[in-house]
């Protein structure tokens, strides 16, 4: 439990770095708006969307691991909520399974892109290959690992 | 697998949630475990049957399991 411990104070310090980071980034972008290129509104709504959902979320985590850290029992439940093996089988199996249906989505959407807008099919065909080069990199990575 | 899981808890008075706390999982994995829908690690198969002083084969039916 200490070593977990230790890599809540970890994380604590990481998200709450982040927070700050993406902050000032926040504050930067909205105070140079005028010097930045112009984007459609979409664009800018999106990014704003983005950034405040992160903020929140590592809000959240941080202010979550805070207060875990003062109590031992808080400790424990999410020790158990983080490493319960039925929750990671879960994980794994939703990783994997989503990643391979999204693959089959994109290459179906890039072979009818094809007849569109090549633009588009290179686009999706360079998601496609960059995700196949991510998953081929992890599988030798843990099967060096395991 | 088929377990014991539920009939021990009972004989030792134990809830999902103490015996799940006691183990180190989610009371929804020990739900899982007595429906039978999830297969416990050796780990923590290990655990549950500590927890209850037995020896694994006590607590957990191997006697469905394929041989090769």
């Amino acid at each position: 439990m200490e070593k977990f411990r230790q890599r809540v104070k970890l994380r604590i310090t990481m998200m709450t770095s982040l927070i700050i980071l993406i902050g000032i980034v926040n504050t930067g972008m909205l105070l140079n708006h005028d010097r930045l290129p112009t984007v459609p509104d979409f664009t800018k709504g999106f990014q704003t969307g983005v950034f405040t959902g992160l903020e929140l979320m590592l809000v959240f985590f941080t202010v979550r691991s805070v207060i875990s850290l003062k109590s031992e029992e808080m400790m424990k439940k999410l020790y158990i909520q983080e490493n319960d093996e039925r929750k990671k089988l879960i994980r794994q199996m939703t990783g994997g399974m989503g990643l391979v249906v999204c693959m089959i989505g994109i290459a179906f959407a890039a072979l009818i892109a094809a007849y569109f807008d090549q633009t588009v099919f290179l686009t999706l065909l360079g998601a496609l290959v960059f995700i196949e080069a991510v998953m081929l990199m992890f599988k030798l990575y843990f099967h060096w690992k395991y | 697998m088929k377990t014991k899981i539920k009939e021990l808890r009972k004989i030792h008075k134990v809830s999902q949630d103490e015996l799940a706390m006691a183990v180190g999982v989610t009371r929804q994995t020990i739900t899982s475990l007595e429906c039978e829908k999830y297969t416990a690690s050796l780990v923590l198969a290990y655990k549950i049957a500590k927890y209850f002083k037995l020896s694994i084969e006590e607590v957990f039916d191997f006697s469905e399991v394929e041989e090769f």
